[in-house]
């Protein structure tokens, strides 16, 4: 590499010669030249293709109920295109064995076998279910960039270190994929063109690095390129067969003849032309159903259901560092419109284990009006997740502890009103007013801490602890009693001659039989009633 | 020389309590006295009585009161199904102002005392209150449990004729207006005899510690 030497001692400024004429002098240092660029080294990308054979049988499968697809597989079976010819695109096993191949037309097939079953391409579900596979490809790397129909390249220079290197990594994907019954050939090298196309052809795994990149290429044949058959055809004629053979060819020509674009694509697959790729991004909404093989009649079945589905929930959010703050699940029903059970939460959250114990309590309240036959949860909004960092030296008066101990009351809060109702908890607040029932004023919705000071004014007689939701009618028999007995002088409330609720009260502390101590008014504005309004606890 | 004593939870036998044990003074002396230095913390205590309006809350305010300045701010307090509404106004006045107050009510014994152990389990709050009429032997037996290993104070009011059945509380009080004080009969307390006790309590709802 050449390295440029920046000159370490600045150069002597010129010397002035005395005798010289006066002149106008410069205070600009004298120019050094300009600064060098400094030498970027672009990191050089891996790319690793997913290429997923017989991706039309799997999609068109996938579409399918349990049921359909047991019998469907058993039979040889095929997908074919909607094109006139209605070419074989996939088939599985039991259809090969007659002889059958991608690429026959419908008729040839019938020929080979009467007894092969045939399904239509369901392009919709191939591009939905690349979608999903790309959506879990997010646990290795960001740069997820589906290639329809059915490969997906990833970049993952920066996973390598992260997975124990680069084989452990592709053991690792091939593994992952092989649990969830998939079978994707493997290329990695340094372009997106070159990874897919060698993916192609690949039946074991292949890392191809930069330097072996266009021998390894050149051994490709032509068909890896997927071009039009018109394209392959003409360059069989002339003899090119491979990618070798393309990039022997004069360039002037071969733009000529198979298209400046093609030209171009070969370019970036060699790495001389810079490469563009759109990277995946997942929905903003979550949505899974689950069709249900069987009809379900009880809630404590479905709720071990609802568990897996909320454990997909969690990986999915985990994956893309989000929390949700309501969860809607949707039970249906053959014939009836479906149950909804909707899960409010206080605070957004990404623990699924919290939110499958309020599921748990909310089903046990809901009545299943008919068997439901399929379930779905939605999630129309999602949240990045909250960002937890903790203190080295956690301490009790920390915010930290502050913020933990706010988390653990909103689940509280979300536990209770799971079980007991969603109005059930309230919290006890106050308002400015004279009134003792109108200055206690409990909230089921802003759960806000008891705030009094600017309320209360100093002079303020005692309250009572507890008070009566209704005021208690005293017994006319016991009015004079009660006249002996009261305590203190007594405390005219005279308030609310603006609305509807005026009243003229005086208030006494008595002390019943009981050794109770109670809080009785005498209502001057309804011919001197007595009544019990609250108890000094 | 080795001091047996020093040991936590090793006490002599004519002394029955330990020493070292944390205790948050009730704020009344005679109790104090009682249940050897104030109540064991964090503790479920059970308080048995049959009326109400008789000091059975200013029993704990001062325990309520301490343990607002333990935990970070705001406190949450949770009342579960208490017999009538507490007032807001009267609470600020007597100190607990600042604190959330949660309160259910309408609930059944079984849920009281379901929701009480998520209460005390969550580690959310400083105190729960409940009022329960009847307690099946297990539940009571899960909320002890649920105190022990947490940090919360649970606090459960039950009618007198609970007396009779045995209890996992820490600290069991039976307690009945006597004049203008309270009789208090201390029936369990963790290392300490049972005995009878009479608390003046009428000041204290008169003139509310915490003037604003």
């Amino acid at each position: 590499m050449k390295s440029v030497q920046l000159p370490l001692i600045p150069p002597a400024p010129e010397k002035r010669r005395p005798n010289a004429s006066p002149r106008i002098l410069s205070v600009v240092p004298p120019p050094t030249g300009p600064a060098p660029a400094p030498i970027v080294r672009r990191r050089r990308a891996i790319w690793l293709a997913l290429h997923f054979p017989d991706w039309p049988l799997r999609a068109a499968l996938s579409a399918l109920s349990a049921a359909e697809r047991a019998i469907l597989e058993a039979q040889p079976l095929a997908v074919v295109d909607g094109d006139r010819r209605s070419t074989v695109l996939a088939c599985n096993v039991a259809a090969t064995t007659f002889g059958i191949r991608a690429g026959h037309s419908l008729n040839a097939a019938i020929a080979l076998s009467a007894d092969v079953q045939f399904l239509p391409r369901n392009s919709a579900q191939e591009i939905q279910l690349l979608n999903e596979v790309a959506g879990q490809c997010q646990q290795y790397t960001s740069s997820v960039s589906p290639q329809p129909p059915n490969e997906i390249a990833l970049e993952v220079r920066g996973s390598l270190r992260l997975f124990g290197g680069l084989n452990n990594f592709v053991e690792r994907i091939r593994q992952d994929f092989h649990r969830r019954g998939f079978a994707p050939q493997l290329a990695m090298s340094p372009t997106v063109h070159s990874s897919l196309w060698l993916s192609r052809v690949a039946k074991e795994p292949t890392i191809v690095g930069p330097r072996d990149l266009i021998r390894s290429l050149s051994r490709l044949p032509v068909n890896a390129l997927l071009w039009p058959s018109e394209v392959e055809l003409r360059l069989a004629r002339f003899g090119v067969l491979t990618i070798g053979d393309l990039l022997r060819l004069p360039r002037g020509g071969l733009a000529r003849r198979i298209g400046y674009e093609r030209l171009t694509e070969l370019d970036a697959a060699v790495g001389r032309h810079p490469e563009v790729r759109r990277y995946f991004a997942s929905a903003e909404t979550y949505e899974d159903r689950v069709p249900l093989d069987f009809e379900i009649e009880t809630t404590g079945l479905l709720g071990v259901i609802l568990e897996k589905s909320l454990k997909r929930l969690q990986l999915f959010l985990t994956r893309r560092s989000l929390s949700v703050d309501c969860i809607r699940i949707a039970l249906r029903h053959r014939e009836q419109a479906s149950t909804p059970v909707t899960l409010g939460l206080a605070r957004p959250t990404a623990d699924m284990q919290h939110v499958t114990e309020l599921m748990r309590e909310q089903l046990a309240r809901v009545q299943l009006p008919s068997p439901v036959s399929a379930l779905s949860i939605t999630v129309q909004q999602l949240h990045p997740a909250p960002k937890a960092t903790q203190e080295l030296f956690g301490t009790a008066g920390s915010s930290e502890a502050t913020a933990a101990r706010a988390d653990a009351q909103a689940r509280l809060l979300e536990q209770l009103r799971s079980r007991l109702g969603q109005t059930s908890v309230s919290s006890l607040q106050s308002r400015a007013d004279y009134r003792p029932e109108r200055a206690h004023a409990p909230a089921s919705t802003n759960m806000q801490p008891l705030t009094l000071r600017e309320h209360l004014p100093e002079s303020l007689a005692p309250r009572p602890l507890w008070l009566l939701s209704q005021p208690y009618d005293v017994r006319p028999a016991a009015h004079r009693t009660l006249r002996k007995q009261s305590l203190s002088a007594p405390e005219r409330i005279e308030s609310g001659w603006w609305d509807d609720d005026f009243c003229v009260r005086d208030y006494h502390r008595v002390t019943s039989p009981l050794g109770a101590l109670g809080w009785v008014y005498r209502d001057r504005l309804h011919s001197g009633q007595w009544r019990l309004h609250g108890l000094f606890g | 020389m080795f001091d047996p004593l020093q040991i936590p939870n090793v006490w002599r036998a004519q002394s029955l309590h330990s020493h070292n044990a944390a205790v948050e003074p009730t704020g009344f002396e005679p109790l104090d006295g009682a249940l050897g230095g104030g109540w064991p913390i964090p503790a479920l205590l059970e308080i048995l009585t049959d009326d109400y309006g008789i000091g059975e809350l200013q029993l704990i305010l001062p325990l309520l009161r301490a343990l607002t300045k333990r935990a970070p701010p705001p406190p949450l307090f949770v009342w579960l199904n208490p017999p009538h509404h507490p007032n807001a106004v009267a609470l600020a006045q007597h100190g607990l102002a600042e604190c959330h107050h949660w309160l259910v009510t309408d609930l059944s014994s079984r849920n009281t005392l379901w929701s009480m152990e998520r209460a005390l389990k969550a580690d959310a709050c400083s105190a729960v209150l409940a009022w329960v009429t009847d307690a099946d032997a297990a539940g009571l037996r899960r909320i002890r449990l649920a105190v022990s290993t947490g940090s919360v104070h649970g606090v459960l009011y039950r009618p007198r004729s609970a007396a009779a059945q045995p209890s996992p509380a820490h600290v069991r009080l039976q307690i009945a207006a006597q004049g203008t004080s309270l009789h208090v009969k201390v029936l369990k307390a963790q290392g300490r005899k049972p005995s009878e006790l009479l608390l003046d309590i009428d000041s204290r709802r008169l003139q509310p510690e915490a003037r604003l």
